[in-house]
């Protein structure tokens, strides 16, 4: 993996890293949602493996406060890791800061057995989600499957589920291409 | 002989509708061939294959290519178009100084077999291959919309692929499953009543829109108007 981590990414990084921190101590599990769209955007401009992974864990994070409570012992330990990887990331050592972010994931899926079924279906919901995401922004559904190691069967059937077809909507003459698939099938049998 | 070269999208929005065999009538009325790129048939049958989901999906595709309905290409002049393309469309926007990365080459594998083959046309489910082809200025704009910073624009590249892809005719398995409707298809499904017909029609659209095919609510709407005046 490429050591560097490019300057613009790594400031939003930080700034990430910080306000996940402060809204885990303040118990908003929205804004770390939203926190973790943010970060995307960078992971579609960027496709850098850190924004992803960044925008994956922080999504998987307020999932599983939500389900463990934001004054629970966990949301301590989470905080912990994303501050420790905020160092890490500010001194620029950053094969230490991905390590932590790393742990940041399995400390996600270490918690309790019983849940191990219910945080991989989160960490993978994560995933499906921000490729939605990213194709929401206009990258294609074959990128983005790509960009987050998910199946194009599940981003396609995520995707139909979303609004994203109708929030962007793309003019097209509905007629003119039902005209064209007619005139393909108007011979044979 | 005729020709439709299909993406990935419009076998999976078929297939997880129960409706991939569908394919089978359409091709006797095709009078061609139908076709799936190498890329695609690896994202349809081999990836699924080698994991948990979509497995029984995955080999109704693969029984689909075992009888011939759909074929599978690859060709050393589609490689070679495929990467062209995959070059000049992920060399065609810039964003904070990088080049956005757009498309994947299985999508870019769809457009070099149409140009190779001579197509009459192309089956496209997903919205930014489809924007590349058909409405570049469209796919700027949203680029523009979504992502922080300016999106500069390669025309120079935008135009290569324009001029490589400008014979490329687009459609949608909506547009497949309403070609199968008019045919008669799709008659069994009809219940008893008035309202049948326009049932049948939504519900056909709708559940290709759920499972990813891009169809606007408005556009959807228009389709059923079509289908069901007089």
């Amino acid at each position: 993996m490429d050591e560097n981590i490019p300057k613009a990414v790594k400031k939003d990084l930080v700034q990430v890293l910080k306000k996940a921190q402060r809204y885990i101590n303040s118990g908003h599990s929205k804004k770390l949602k939203h926190l973790s769209d943010y970060t995307i955007k960078n992971a579609s401009s960027f496709q850098d493996p850190d924004s992803l992974s960044m925008a994956v864990v922080i999504y998987a994070l307020s999932k599983l406060l939500e389900r463990w409570g934001f004054d629970s012992e966990y949301a301590e330990d989470a905080r912990n890791l994303l501050a420790s990887a905020n160092f890490s990331l500010e001194k620029d050592a950053v094969t230490e800061y991905r390590d932590k972010v790393k742990k940041l994931f399995e400390f996600t899926s270490s918690i309790d057995d019983k849940f191990k079924l219910y945080i991989d279906r989160v960490i993978e919901q994560a995933q499906i989600k921000k490729g939605s995401r990213i194709y929401e922004h206009g990258i294609s559904v074959a990128r983005a499957s790509e960009m987050l190691g998910v199946g194009r069967w599940e981003l396609m059937s995520y995707i139909g589920k979303t609004r994203i077809h109708d929030e962007t909507e793309v003019i097209t003459d509905v007629k003119q291409r039902l005209d064209v698939a007619r005139s393909l099938f108007n011979q044979g049998k | 002989m005729k020709s439709l070269i299909f993406d990935a999208g419009p076998v999976i929005s078929l297939t997880t509708n129960n409706l991939l065999w569908v394919l089978d009538y359409l091709k006797d009325r095709f009078n061609g061939d139908f076709y799936i790129p190498h890329a695609v048939k690896s994202e349809l049958v081999d990836k699924p294959l080698a994991s948990k989901k979509f497995k029984f999906e995955a080999l109704q595709v693969s029984f689909r290519i075992r009888k011939a309905v759909l074929n599978v290409l690859e060709t050393p002049q589609i490689k070679a178009l495929a990467e062209e393309l995959l070059e000049l469309a992920n060399h065609s926007f810039k964003v904070r100084g990088n080049w956005l990365q757009i498309v994947q080459y299985a999508e870019m594998e769809v457009l070099a077999s149409a140009v190779i083959m001579n197509a009459s046309a192309v089956a496209i489910d997903e919205r930014t291959t489809k924007l590349l082809v058909e409405d570049p200025d469209a796919l700027t704009r949203m680029l523009s919309k979504h992502l922080r910073g300016k999106v500069s624009v390669n025309r120079k590249n935008l135009d290569k692929t324009r001029q490589w892809t400008k014979n490329i005719r687009i459609i949608r398995s909506v547009e497949l499953v309403m070609v199968a409707y008019e045919k008669g298809i799709l008659d069994k499904y009809l219940l008893d009543g008035n309202d049948s017909r326009k049932t049948l029609v939504e519900s056909l659209l709708w559940g290709v829109k759920l499972h990813g095919c891009a169809i606007s609510r408005r556009e959807l709407d228009e389709l059923v108007a079509l289908e069901t005046s007089g």
